[in-house]
C-alpha cells in the first residue's frame, strides 16, 4: 500500500516542520513548501496529493487565492490552517472550497484527527451498492460517481460524504447535528456553518437554480432533506431559498 | 365655448342697456329732441366705454343700438325709423362709420392693455419661479454641503472601523501564531509513546500546553469582546431549533469533558437567533457552570413571544447582590465559587460576552437561584413564531 501524499503549505518554519514531522512520523509522504507560488509549482509537477494542508496567511499569493486556483480543476481535500479564528474567517474559507478549518493554536491530536478524517472520507467505500436518480441527477454511491444531465459532476470527498448521508436518508430531515455527527464527527457539534456551506456547495453543483433548490431543501431551524423522486415531482415548483 | 359666451353675456347686456340709458338721459335733459346734434358724442363715448370694457362684439351691438335709437328719437320724422332727408342718411352713415372706428380703436386699446397685463402677470410668475428655483438651488447646495460633511464623517468612521477590524485581525494573527508553536509542539512532546520525556518534563509540558490554550482562549475572548463592543460582529438571525441547539452544545461539551454530566430537557421550538451566537452563549454558560458542579442541566421552553434557554449548575449559587455584576467584564465572584475544588480559571469575559451577544440578538440574559441549590442562567430570545413556521411549511 502506497503512502498517502500530503502537501503542506505553511510559511512559519517552526509550524511547517511541526506539521511535516508529525505526518511523516505517521507514514505520510510529506512535501512542505513556504509560499503559494511554490505550492502552485509543486502541484503542477508532483503526483496529485491525497491531502493539502494550507495556511491562509501566506506571503505573496495568499492562501485563499491558492485555494481558489486549486478548486478550479481539483477535488483534492484541503485542510485549512489559520491564525484567524472568527466564524466569518471560517465560513469564508469553507465557501472558497476548503474541506476543513483548524484555527491556531491546535494540538497534535486535533491535527491528526482532522487529517485522519479527511483520509477516511477520501477512501470511504459504501458497504452496499446504492444509487439514486432524482430528476436529471444520478448518484452512484458504490462508484462514488455523480452526474447531472449525463455530465459527471466532480465532488470533493467531504461534499460526497454529505450527499451520501442525504441520499441514505432521502425524504427524511437530517438535522445539522446529525449531519455533523455522521460526516465530520462529534467534535464538530454546534458547527452548523459546515453543513450550511457544504449543502450550498452541493446545490451549486447539482441544482439547476441553487437559490431555489429542488433537490436539497432546507427545513427551517432544523437541517436539510433530500427530496425523493415522488416528492420532487409533487413539489417541483416549491423550491425555497437556502438556509 | 359655452363658457366663453356666458362670460360675454354681461357685455352684451350693457351694450344694449347703456345706449338706452343715454337716450333716456338726453331726452330728460333736452327740451326738444332735435335741438342739438351733440348727442352723437355721448353715443360715441358710450360705444368707446363698451369697447374698452367688453371688447369689439358688444361695441358693435352698442353701435347698432345707438344708430337705431338716434334714428328713432332724433332723426326726423321723430318717433319712426323712417329717414326723410338725404343729409340725415349721410349723417347717420358717418355716425355708424365713426362708431365702428371708435369701437375698433377702443377694442385694440383694450386688447393691448389685456396683453400688457398678461405679460406683466407672466413676468411676475417667471420671477416667482426663478426665485423658487434659486431658493431650491440654494437649499440643494446647502444639502450637498451637509451630505458631503456626513459622507466624510461616514467615510472616516468606516475607515476607522476597517482599521479596527484589521487591527483585531492582525492582533489575533500575531498572538495566535506563536501560540500555535507553543501548543502544537508541547502537545507533540506529550504524546504517550515518547520515551524521551520523563514524568517531571511531562508535567511541565502539560502546564505549558494548557496555559497556552488558556492564553489562546483569553485572546479569543478579548477579541470577541472588542468585536461585540465595536459592532464589528455580524449576526445572522434565522430560525434555530432550541432543543437541537441544546443537544449540539451538550455534544460539544461532552466531547471536551467526558466526565461532565449533562442533562437536556425541553420541547423543540424555533427561536429567531444567530445559530453561532447561541452556540457561543451556551458554550460559555456550560463552561461557567462546569466550574461549580459536574452536573449541568440544560433546558429550553419555547413560548409564543420568546424562547428560553436555561443552563443550571448545582454549585453554591450566586449571591443575589452579585447577580447583575457577574455580567460585567472581569468580575471576580466572592462566595459563589467557594467550596468547589474544580475551578479552572476563566477569562473573566465569558458572561459579559453572553450578555452582549444576547442583547445583539434582541434578547436578554439573567441569573436566578436554582431551586434546590445552585445557579440558573436564562437566555430569552424572540420566538420565530408559529405564523412564520406555517408560512415556511407552506413554502415547502
Amino acid at each position: 500500500m502506497t503512502e498517502p501524499i500530503v502537501l503542506v503549505i505553511e510559511d512559519e518554519p517552526s509550524m511547517r516542520k511541526f506539521v511535516a514531522d508529525a505526518l511523516t512520523n505517521r507514514g505520510h509522504a510529506v512535501t512542505a513548501v513556504a509560499t503559494g507560488e511554490e505550492a502552485v509549482d509543486v502541484l503542477a509537477r508532483m503526483p496529485q496529493p491525497d491531502l493539502v494542508i494550507l495556511d491562509l496567511g501566506l506571503p505573496g499569493i495568499d492562501g485563499l487565492a491558492v485555494l481558489a486556483q486549486l478548486r478550479r480543476d481539483s477535488t483534492i481535500p484541503v485542510l485549512v490552517l489559520s491564525a484567524r479564528g472568527s466564524q466569518s474567517d471560517k465560513v469564508r474559507a469553507l465557501d472558497a472550497g476548503a474541506d476543513d478549518y483548524l484555527a491556531k493554536p491546535f494540538g497534535l491530536p486535533e491535527l491528526l484527527a482532522r487529517v485522519k478524517a479527511q483520509m477516511r472520507r477520501a477512501s470511504y467505500a459504501p458497504t452496499r451498492t446504492q444509487s439514486a436518480i432524482i430528476g436529471d441527477v444520478e448518484i452512484d454511491l458504490a462508484r462514488r460517481r455523480v452526474a447531472r444531465a449525463g455530465v459527471e459532476v466532480r465532488l470533493t470527498p467531504t461534499e460526497f460524504a454529505v450527499l451520501r448521508e442525504l441520499v441514505l436518508n432521502a425524504g427524511r430531515v437530517l438535522t445539522h447535528r446529525e449531519l455533523l455527527q455522521k460526516v465530520w464527527g462529534p467534535e464538530y457539534a454546534g458547527e452548523s456553518q459546515y453543513t450550511r456551506t457544504f449543502v450550498q456547495r452541493l446545490r451549486v453543483k447539482l441544482e439547476s437554480d441553487p437559490s431555489a433548490p429542488e433537490l436539497i431543501v432546507t427545513e427551517p431551524g432544523l437541517g436539510y432533506r433530500l427530496r425523493d423522486l415522488d416528492s420532487r415531482i409533487l413539489g417541483a415548483a416549491r423550491g425555497r431559498p437556502t438556509g | 365655448m359655452i363658457q366663453g359666451v356666458r362670460h360675454q353675456v354681461p357685455g352684451y347686456v350693457v351694450s344694449c342697456t347703456a345706449p338706452l340709458a343715454v337716450t333716456l338721459g338726453i331726452l330728460a335733459i333736452q327740451q326738444s329732441p332735435a335741438a342739438s346734434t351733440g348727442y352723437s358724442y355721448l353715443y360715441l363715448g358710450t360705444i368707446t366705454l363698451v369697447a374698452l370694457a367688453f371688447g369689439l362684439g358688444p361695441a358693435i351691438v352698442a353701435a347698432v343700438a345707438c344708430t337705431v335709437l338716434i334714428d328713432y328719437f332724433f332723426v326726423p320724422p321723430i318717433g319712426t325709423f323712417t329717414i326723410s332727408s338725404g343729409a340725415d342718411i349721410q349723417n347717420l352713415l358717418l355716425f355708424v362709420i365713426a362708431a365702428l372706428v371708435v369701437g375698433i380703436l377702443a377694442d385694440t386699446r383694450r386688447r393691448q392693455e389685456h396683453q400688457s397685463r398678461e405679460l406683466a402677470e407672466s413676468l411676475r410668475r417667471s420671477n416667482e419661479e426663478l426665485e423658487r428655483r434659486r431658493a431650491e438651488a440654494e437649499e440643494g447646495r446647502r444639502l450637498a454641503t451637509e451630505l458631503a460633511q456626513v459622507s466624510a464623517t461616514v467615510e472616516a468612521l468606516a475607515a476607522a472601523d476597517r482599521l479596527k477590524s484589521e487591527l483585531l485581525a492582525n492582533v489575533s494573527h500575531q498572538l495566535r501564531t506563536p501560540l500555535g508553536a507553543i501548543v502544537g509542539m508541547s502537545s507533540a512532546l506529550l504524546e504517550t509513546d515518547r520515551v524521551d520525556v520523563d514524568e517531571a518534563a511531562r508535567q511541565y509540558l502539560d502546564t505549558i500546553n494548557s496555559e497556552g490554550r488558556h492564553l489562546a482562549r483569553l485572546v479569543d475572548d478579548l477579541l470577541e469582546m472588542a468585536r461585540l463592543e465595536s459592532g464589528v460582529i455580524e449576526l445572522n438571525l434565522e430560525p434555530v431549533d432550541a432543543r437541537e441547539a441544546l443537544e449540539s452544545a451538550a455534544d460539544r461539551a461532552r466531547n471536551l469533558d467526558p466526565d461532565l454530566e449533562l442533562t437536556v430537557t425541553g420541547e423543540a421550538g424555533l427561536a429567531l437567533a444567530d445559530d453561532a451566537g447561541i452556540q457561543e452563549i451556551l458554550r460559555n454558560l456550560i463552561e461557567n457552570a462546569s466550574r461549580y458542579s459536574k452536573v449541568v442541566d440544560l433546558g429550553c421552553s419555547p413560548g409564543d413571544e420568546t424562547v428560553r434557554f436555561e443552563v443550571a449548575d448545582r454549585g453554591p449559587g450566586v449571591p443575589e447582590a452579585d447577580r447583575e455584576a457577574i455580567f460585567d467584564r472581569f468580575f471576580q465572584g466572592g462566595t459563589a465559587a467557594e467550596g468547589s475544588d474544580h475551578r479552572p480559571a476563566g477569562s473573566g469575559l465569558g458572561l459579559a460576552i453572553c450578555r452582549r451577544l444576547a442583547e445583539a440578538m434582541g434578547g436578554r440574559i439573567w441569573c436566578e437561584a436554582r431551586p434546590g441549590g445552585g445557579s440558573k442562567f436564562i437566555v430569552a430570545v424572540a420566538s420565530y413564531g408559529d405564523r412564520a413556521l406555517h408560512i415556511e411549511a407552506m413554502a415547502q
